[in-house]
């Protein structure tokens, strides 16, 4: 049962999708419903492409800073099994320039992803073992399951009711973004036992479905980790779309931040640039 | 010289056309510093590494692009470590060109790709394991302990692919450029046992001659390779054939004249190198399981089939003559996460030849001079995992011979900011003296070094 009602979002989303229309939330929605709308927006399934570059900034405990630069390109198909064609390549530092990967994400939630890896140490385009959900992204405080690979079926979702955001000072630009939007408090529990979090919560913006913060508990209910996301609208189509993404370990004290800029929608990316074999051709 | 003078007159070109347009070129320079000790006697030296590396693209337009790749290294440890100041120093620097690593055009329009210049191109789907990475080939004189892209020799080739159906692409390569495995000489630090005998000691009325018969470069008979390859439901697989030549040589003895005349009648000891010509036919797969108990594990393999490959036959260390054999090699590997982030990495290799007895005497391996079953076998293991936001990175490699032969290399590296990296390892061989990790044993290494990337 539980099966068919994400298959029937997901049949939803793609509908949406292929009309190119950003959800928002709206008055009697269930739970499931905003978080759908927010997974909508997370990976802008309205878009049918996107590239943007991306600044990843590593800070640890020490302020001993460490910065990532890459070009993302990413392709929504919905067909054929396939529902999106990732690609993510490092053009700084020197020492990890020309790595790439390459991810396909199957529209079955159950259907684990296909990954490839280029890496110029080999000059090879080499099939890998997708990283666990848990795993570090890039190396940041973020999970894998975080930035790419998070479905709404993952998780058990309760709204806890509308607050008002306190606001965020974000460590990027110092600034404090969002103070007393209207948000959807929500609490998700993991369906995976394995899971290193016990439940977090998200705070979607009621005008527009945004998660602007999560707070991430651990199996002793003590809060370990939170994410701030920025957005702007984007393109002719005003797309919603995540600007700067900021984790804090609050055990650790590291700092990860996301930047993307340059970013574009919808620029008739042929599917062949999310093959192997043009993975192959990299250069580095 | 000319395809040397060639790659000069695009690299002024690029960094012409980069004076006006300068965002069109990015420029990465590398500078890496490796010392290594001896592991039983670790107050003797067997590498003071050093290099430099220029790495640039240039895009003229949006089709057309220019790579190069410009390395030079010297390794000081022929000029202090008394040890090695007797060996041929073959290991010190760059010989010949192969400073100009790689420098190719790249034209893309779909859904044709050309790229033409001095390249590598890899085939296959195994680790370490060269069967289908059978285009370039390898400079042997750090016993490929080092990363394949610096291990292999690139080759002047135009690579041409068509793209009919997404997912699926057809590549041709022609190579006009030949060129031999790059070994090691008498006395040097990684040595195979092949070489590892100082030139023999002849009367004074005998010349010793070695006649190196590389093949000509240029399109008269040049090699060249296919491959399809594609993605169908979730199994990646190639199919690859390789018309090419074998790069290690043959090596024939002749006295001149025959029989010798009585001393002190001068006469010449020749010894000959051919480069046979075999075909590589193959294939290659890989498939991630993306569901069930299993899901996480990626399963890859590939197999190569070659006509004529060329042995030395013999007695164990003394080859007396040559012969060719059709060959099957294979190769098995799993690769998954453990425990959430620690990569584990099997493979296992079988080597399987028509016969290891001929008229000549045994079939010998033309590194080892051991001589080889009809059946042999090979294993690795890798593990790996990340510490410190991936700053602390570790992996330790096994790879066990079939001959009771092996050999671990651990490794750490850290990142101590986006320029800097330093890091640390060893490589142990053991077995015995006639096998292909045994040879090394005493040459067990302990390193450490540090990568400047700008």
């Amino acid at each position: 049962m539980r099966k068919t009602r994400w298959l029937l979002l997901i049949v939803m989303a793609a509908g949406m999708a292929l009309a190119g229309e950003v959800p928002k939330p709206k008055e009697g929605m269930s739970v499931d419903q905003l978080i759908d709308v927010w997974y909508q927006i997370q990976f802008t399934r309205f878009a049918r492409d996107y590239t943007s570059n991306n600044k990843v900034i590593l800070i640890d405990r020490g302020k001993a800073r460490r910065e990532r630069q890459g070009y993302r390109a990413r392709i929504i198909l919905q067909q054929h099994g396939i529902d999106y064609k990732d690609y993510v390549a490092f053009v700084s530092p020197a020492a990890v320039k020309g790595v790439a990967t390459l991810t396909w994400s199957y529209l079955d939630p159950e259907k684990e992803r296909e990954q490839w890896l280029y890496l110029p140490s080999l000059k090879k385009a080499r099939r890998t073992s997708p990283a666990n959900d848990d795993d570090s992204f890039m190396g940041s405080v973020f999970t894998v399951e975080e930035i790419t690979s998070w479905r709404p079926s993952y998780e058990t979702y309760k709204l806890v009711g509308v607050k008002k955001f306190p606001g965020y000072k974000s460590e990027y630009d110092g600034k404090t973004y969002y103070a007393g939007d209207d948000c959807y408090l929500i609490e998700a529990f993991p369906r995976r036992q394995t899971t290193l979090r016990s439940r977090r919560t998200f705070w979607l913006r009621k005008s527009d479905g945004c998660c602007l913060f999560q707070e991430v508990f651990d199996k002793n209910g003590k809060m370990y980790k939170t994410l701030f996301r920025s957005y702007q609208l984007v393109g002719p189509n005003s797309y919603p779309t995540q600007i700067i993404i900021e984790g804090k370990d609050l055990r650790t004290g590291d700092v990860s931040i996301v930047v993307n800029e340059e970013i574009k929608f919808d620029q008739g990316l042929k599917e062949n640039i999310f093959s192997v074999e043009n993975l192959q051709k990299m250069k580095w | 010289m000319r395809k040397v003078s060639f790659a000069l007159v695009l690299l002024t070109l690029a960094f012409s056309a980069a004076a006006l347009e300068k965002d069109k070129l990015t420029l990465s320079t590398y500078f890496n510093a490796e010392f290594g000790f001896h592991l039983n006697e670790p107050d003797q030296l067997m590498k003071k590494y050093t290099s430099l590396q220029l790495k640039g693209t240039f895009d003229f337009t949006r089709e057309v692009s220019l790579y190069f790749n410009l390395k030079k290294y010297y390794d000081f440890v022929y000029d202090v470590a008394g040890q090695y100041k007797n060996g041929s120093a073959k290991t010190a620097t760059n010989a010949g060109n192969l400073w100009l690593r790689e420098i190719f055009l790249d034209y893309q329009h779909q859904p044709f790709f050309l790229r033409a210049g001095r390249q590598q191109v890899v085939w296959g789907t195994a680790d370490g394991v060269r069967l289908l990475d059978c285009i370039n080939p390898a400079d042997n004189r750090y016993a490929n302990l080092d990363d394949a892209a610096e291990y292999r020799i690139p080759l002047w080739m135009l690579r041409f692919e068509f793209t009919p159906i997404t997912d699926g692409n057809l590549q041709f390569l022609l190579i006009p450029d030949h060129e031999p495995n790059f070994n090691a000489g008498y006395g040097d630090v990684f040595v195979y046992r092949v070489a590892n005998r100082p030139p023999p000691v002849l009367p004074p009325w005998v010349t010793y001659q070695i006649v190196d018969n590389l093949p000509a470069d240029g399109f008269d008979d040049p090699d060249f390779a296919v491959r399809w390859q594609q993605v169908l439901n979730g199994w990646e697989y190639s199919l690859n054939y390789k018309y090419g030549r074998e790069f290690y040589p043959s090596v024939t003895v002749r006295q001149i004249p025959f029989p010798p005349p009585a001393p002190p009648t001068p006469w010449t000891l020749q010894l000959t190198r051919n480069y046979q010509r075999t075909q590589v036919i193959g294939a290659s797969f890989t498939k991630a399981i993306n569901t069930g108990r299993l899901s996480g594990l990626t399963i890859r393999g590939e197999c190569t089939y070659t006509l004529d490959k060329p042995y030395p036959t013999g007695a164990d260390g003394n080859a007396t003559g040559n012969t060719t054999q059709n060959t099957f090699a294979y190769v098995l590997g799993l690769d998954k996460y453990l425990f959430t982030d620690l990569l584990a990495s099997v493979q296992f290799i079988q080597y399987i030849n028509q016969d290891d007895q001929v008229a000549s005497g045994h079939l010998l391996h033309p590194a080892t001079l051991a001589p080889i079953n009809k059946v042999e076998n090979m294993a690795t293991v890798k593990l790996s995992k990340d510490f410190l936001n991936e700053r602390l990175k570790s992996e330790v490699l096994a790879v066990f011979g079939g001959n009771g032969d092996w050999r671990v290399s651990p490794r750490v590296s850290y990142e101590v900011n986006d320029r800097l990296t330093i890091y640390g390892g060893l490589h142990y061989f053991a077995g015995r003296a006639n096998t292909l990790f045994g040879e090394f044993e005493k040459s067990s290494m302990i390193y450490t070094g540090a990568t400047l990337a700008f």
